[in-house]
């Protein structure tokens, strides 16, 4: 499911049926243009930029790590890690306070 | 004060149920939400992580085509909001994002704000160490698990860099919550270990993790129980790090992925050094936390513990029957109750078992029941308590409950565990009672003769081997003796399959030595084969074709066999040697589970153990006896040790041993 999320998100929903092991496993498979697709454009995590005209063609470069600069990790996790270390500084904070003050 | 107390609490759980499933984006929040139909499928599948899960439920009113699952490989702004819809054959399935971290904290929070509905009795508050090896141990399981955490969460890396958020997020939440267990737990800590029962309620598996929550407070107040250093804590503490050593520097193959299934929560998924060295503390930081928490409450009030297994055996009955009733209160119950499993869909058949998602097996729910049971008929009979209407109403739907798990075994050693008991009060006289025991025993004999006697002793002496030898991966089919194994298969020529398979590897060494032993032939006359005799139990338990499995795959070498592959960890049984069926393929007894984990000594020392505490005990604590007789006796067929509640519940039994137990407060 996780392949087939990330690569309909890029190359669009996947309309007929492909055999994307039949290509991986031919590395002289030469994609054929689709007139109906409109083109997109990937990227590699070295920079190198790539147009790809089918649906096949951009599945199968998603699939081997390309994207189309999109889809951006989001910072939600770092987010989430600041408000915990926050929180619990606050709550160690209160406990020392209330350990000192309140308690004596 | 107390009352608003009390209703801020409620509302807040109200608020932390509904809230996280019910946010749309703010994009989607003016758009009509279409129902889901071949037409509309595109809809949803460009609005991923738009439409909250319960606009989806609220459009979407028929489910007979939909498969809701929780699904945690995504982005954290995802959670609660449909992540995406697969169409099947027959069906769409829908699934819903649950980021891991999220999903933690939130069913932490709601089953930590449940503990705080105990009445408070106690104090110790020290948290800081033991939160930070409780959080540390666990990051050692995220890190250690990564074929397992990579498939569940879109960011993980086990490298500890420092944009590697998703990890220190990990252990800042397990640290928190390590906080709030000290802040809520420890005041109730007199009062704790009497609601072990919810166990079998709230399994507490967090969602697409393997962890348990529960698993979480124990390992907690077992750091807070080995800092107390008490002498014999640290010497049974330290030889059981000895044996950690052996197992886990064993030299055996490692796999990277074993597919826990319904044991999620207290077993390892991989073999590697990093989770050896977590399930194998964790296994005996259970154990003295559970200790640690049983030594805290000075006397065990029985006729609480009672309630509360009456509270639990009933609400398990009706939260099944509820989340049979829909799909949406179904998911909600499997996140909200930790299910390993979800519960079914259909009141009909097997499906209307109602405890079928609160618990991992028939055997274990029909154990739980028959505790319950042999409680109350103790407190009736022997301690001529009286039951009230609310505890007769929850018995009325532990019934229920006992009767739909079907589990045979139960209903055998309850019924006679009763009969000993009103045999023992009613007759006096020692003579009469030998006398009535050996009538019993006899008909009992007999009774075992006229059901097996179709089949003859040889036959069913066999059934173990047979059934190990049919499943083993010993098909010969690329030469002129096509189809020869099964031939000699069926001929019970035992000795013959061993000879053609004796270079190779696919018959394991158990059911190797299981074979030889019974074609031994050098067996003496007139004494019975002891692989016969146990065969024969096995064909009478109906566990031969379960049991004969087992010994297919349990291929241990000769250190393996005495000493195990160590606690929580069925990975080399799983893999080291494979057999016709796929899938996890448990032992189907708990004896043969700490075989796998401990070894022969270790299975033969833990026995003597429990046999030492109750013999030593047998006057002082009556009951808890009786429930560790019975339970130890089940355990024989069922896996129930292999799950978090289960193994607890016995833990604390035979902890409670030596307690002083009250029934009237």
């Amino acid at each position: 499911m996780k392949t087939i999320f990330n690569v309909e998100k890029i190359c669009g929903i996947k309309i007929g049926e492909y055999s994307l092991e039949s290509i991986q496993n031919n590395p002289n498979f030469i994609f054929e243009n689709d007139p109906n697709y409109e083109t997109v454009v990937l990227y590699s995590s070295e920079g190198t930029v790539i147009n790809v005209n089918s649906w096949i063609e951009c599945a199968n470069y998603v699939e081997g790590g390309w994207t189309n600069g999109l889809i951006t990790s989001s910072n939600s996790e770092m987010y989430y890690f600041l408000f915990l270390t926050g929180l619990l500084l606050s709550l160690l904070g209160y406990k020392f306070l209330q350990k000192k003050y309140v308690e004596k | 004060m107390l009352k608003n107390k009390n209703f801020l609490k409620v509302l807040f759980t109200i608020l932390l149920l509904l809230l996280p499933w019910s946010l749309n984006s703010s994009s989607t929040s003016e758009v009509t939400i279409p129902v889901l139909s071949t037409e509309n499928l595109n809809f949803y599948q460009k609005n991923t992580c738009e439409i909250s899960f319960f606009s989806f439920i609220n459009t979407n009113k028929i489910f007979e085509n939909i498969e809701i699952r929780f699904d945690s490989y995504g982005e954290m702004e995802c959670f609660g909001k449909i992540q995406y819809i697969e169409p099947a054959s027959n069906k769409y399935v829908v699934f819903v994002g649950s980021h891991s971290l999220i999903s933690i904290a939130l069913q932490s929070i709601i089953w930590l704000t449940l503990i705080s509905a105990i009445k408070k009795k106690g104090s110790n508050n020290k948290f800081l160490l033991e939160s930070f090896l409780t959080s540390s141990l666990f990051l050692l399981h995220f890190v250690g698990e990564e074929a397992f955490y990579s498939q569940l969460n879109l960011n993980y890396s086990k490298n500890f860099t420092s944009d590697n958020y998703l990890l220190f997020g990990y252990f800042m939440t397990f640290f928190l919550i390590c906080y709030f267990i000290s802040e809520i737990c420890s005041y109730r800590l007199e009062n704790l270990i009497l609601y072990i029962p919810f166990l079998f309620l709230i399994n507490g598996a967090f969602i697409n993790t393997n962890i348990n929550f529960f698993v979480v407070v124990l390992v907690f107040y077992g750091f807070k129980n080995i800092l107390k250093f008490e002498k014999n804590v640290v010497v049974i503490n330290l030889t059981y790090v000895l044996l950690m050593l052996f197992w886990v520097n064993n030299d055996l193959a490692i796999h990277s992925y074993f597919d826990i299934d319904k044991l999620n929560g207290f077993s390892a998924s991989t073999n590697n050094d990093a989770s050896l060295i977590f399930w194998n503390l964790t296994f005996l930081l259970v154990l003295n936390g559970l200790y640690f928490l049983t030594n805290t409450c000075p006397k065990i009030d029985f006729k609480k513990l009672f309630d509360n297994f009456l509270i639990s055996g009933f609400s398990i009955v009706f939260f099944g029957l509820l989340a049979s009733y829909n799909i949406f209160l179904n998911r909600i119950i499997y996140f909200y109750f930790g299910q390993n499993k979800s519960s079914m869909l259909n009141l009909q058949s097997i499906e209307g078992n109602t405890w079928r998602g609160f618990s991992s097996s028939a055997e274990m729910i029909g154990e739980f029941y028959g505790v319950i049971l042999l409680i109350t008929f103790y407190f009736i009979y022997v301690k001529k308590i009286k039951l009230n209407n609310y505890q007769i109403v929850c018995l009325l739907f532990i019934l229920f409950g006992f009767f739909r798990a079907n589990n045979v075994a139960a209903l055998t050693t309850l019924l006679a565990i009763i009969s000993f008991l009103i045999i023992n009060k009613k007759i006096q006289n020692r003579n009469k009672r030998f006398l009535i025991y050996s009538f019993l025993t006899t008909l009992l004999v007999f009774t075992s003769f006229f059901i097996l006697r179709q089949n003859t002793y040889s036959y069913m002496g066999q059934s173990v081997v047979y059934e190990g030898l049919s499943i083993s991966n010993i098909e010969i089919t690329n030469n002129d003796n096509f189809q020869y194994v099964d031939r000699l298969l069926s001929e019970r020529d035992y000795l013959s399959i061993l000879d053609l398979f004796e270079e190779r590897e696919e018959i394991s060494s158990s059911l190797s030595f299981l074979t030889k032993t019974l074609s031994n032939q050098n067996n003496i006359s007139y004494i019975p084969n002891p692989v016969a005799i146990f065969g024969t139990v096995a064909l009478f338990i109906n566990r031969a074709e379960k049991w004969g499995t087992f010994f297919a795959k349990y291929d241990p070498g000769l250190a393996e066999f005495y000493l195990g592959y160590s606690p929580l960890n069925l990975v080399n049984y799983n893999y080291d040697n494979q057999i016709v069926s796929n899938g996890l393929v448990l032992p189907h007894s708990s004896v043969l589970s700490f075989l796998v984990y401990f070894g022969l000594v270790g299975t033969l020392f833990i026995i003597f153990v429990l046999i030492l505490k109750v013999y030593r005990n047998r006057k002082k604590n009556f009951l808890v006896n009786l429930i560790l007789i019975f339970l130890s006796i089940n355990f024989l067929k069922s896996d129930a040790l292999l799950y978090v509640s289960s193994f607890v519940m016995f833990s604390f039994m035979l902890f409670l041993t030596e307690k002083e137990v009250v029934y009237e407060q």
